[in-house]
């Protein structure tokens, strides 16, 4: 039995260091342009920073990487929601949604706040300052039902 | 047990014949009856609602797909009128997210897809007369809407549990 716990430590370290040769990509920040949400519809301070402590992350073209984001697998997992998270709505390119499709992305902003799916748990146990209070989140509620 | 298997195989293999067989008379149907395009995303809305009305997650999943294609595939270019191609991009997202999602995320998108359809039957016209029902209890008490092609009331927001809730708000008659 101890040779097998043996054995099978010294397979897992290999796998976990083997995966370290296959780093996820990053994406690059981006400038902000005329088309980001903030620059766009210059929401008050308050509404700004909620923004950007809960959601730009993964929902704009200016991700500020976590340092467990260069070791694997959770560097994958990150790059995951990153990807996931753009193609559903990015902040950085609202601007360029059509009047329609803006209405849309904001209500859906609005349910997944109001529910709770939004920022997503493992992002908020990870990230103190994502955990916005129930007055935060009502702010914002109302900045975007206003728009 | 080999004999067992050279069967199942040989059924599906019918069965695959058939389903696309079936799949082509129906083209075939639609290109000799004046097929407008808002046929097809009306089918799938409406299959979508029937699914809903009975708490069927993968059949309002399967016609989530149809939808979103059906809104891709529609000409735009005999609509000179941008907002045709805004309210069929809306659709068709809507309908992808039906498409993968838990029932309860697909009545969210469901119950924004009626006021897409009515603005784009407004534009386009409707191949058949359509009612536009409510019930106010869904979503908090804010209401849910839907389209029907029968004053009968089907709320396609609870399933089971409260088939009967709602009424009709509007008629928008056949062009």
């Amino acid at each position: 039995l101890k040779r097998f716990a043996k054995l099978l430590g010294g397979i897992l370290s290999v796998v976990l260091i083997g995966i370290q040769l296959f780093p996820n990509r990053h994406n690059s920040y981006e400038p902000t342009s005329s088309d980001d949400f903030i620059v766009y519809y210059n929401p008050p301070q308050e509404i700004q920073s909620s923004l950007r402590s809960a959601c730009y992350a993964c929902h704009s073209n200016q991700t500020n990487y976590p340092w467990y984001s260069h070791i694997q697998p959770f560097g994958w997992f990150v790059q995951n929601h990153i990807d996931d998270g753009r193609a559903e709505l990015n902040l950085s390119e609202f601007g360029k949604l059509s009047q329609r499709k803006k209405r849309m992305k904001l209500k859906s902003m609005m349910k997944e706040i109001e529910k709770g799916g939004m920022p997503l748990k493992s992002y908020r146990l990870m990230h103190n300052k994502s955990n916005l209070t129930k007055i935060q989140k009502q702010h914002i509620i109302d900045y975007l039902s206003s728009k | 047990m080999k004999n067992q298997k050279t069967v199942s195989a040989l059924m599906v293999m019918l069965f695959i014949a058939f389903t696309s067989y079936a799949k082509n008379e129906n083209q075939f149907n639609k290109d000799i009856t004046n097929y407008s395009e808002v046929t097809s995303i009306m089918d799938a809305y409406l299959s979508i609602k029937e699914a809903l009305v009975s708490d069927d997650q993968k059949k309002a999943s399967e016609y989530g797909e149809v939808l979103a294609t059906a809104a891709s595939e529609f000409d735009v270019k005999k609509y000179p009128n941008t907002e045709v191609n805004e309210i069929l991009e809306v659709i068709q997202e809507h309908g992808e997210h039906i498409a993968k999602s838990e029932i309860s995320h697909q009545r969210e998108h469901f119950a924004e897809l009626a006021q897409e359809l009515k603005d784009l039957v407004q534009i386009v016209g409707t191949d058949r007369t359509l009612y536009a029902q409510y019930c106010p209890m869904y979503n908090n008490n804010k209401g849910g809407s839907w389209l029907s092609v029968s004053e009968d009331i089907k709320n396609p927001y609870y399933g089971n549990k409260m088939l009967k809730c709602g009424s009709v708000k509007e008629v928008i008659e056949k062009d």
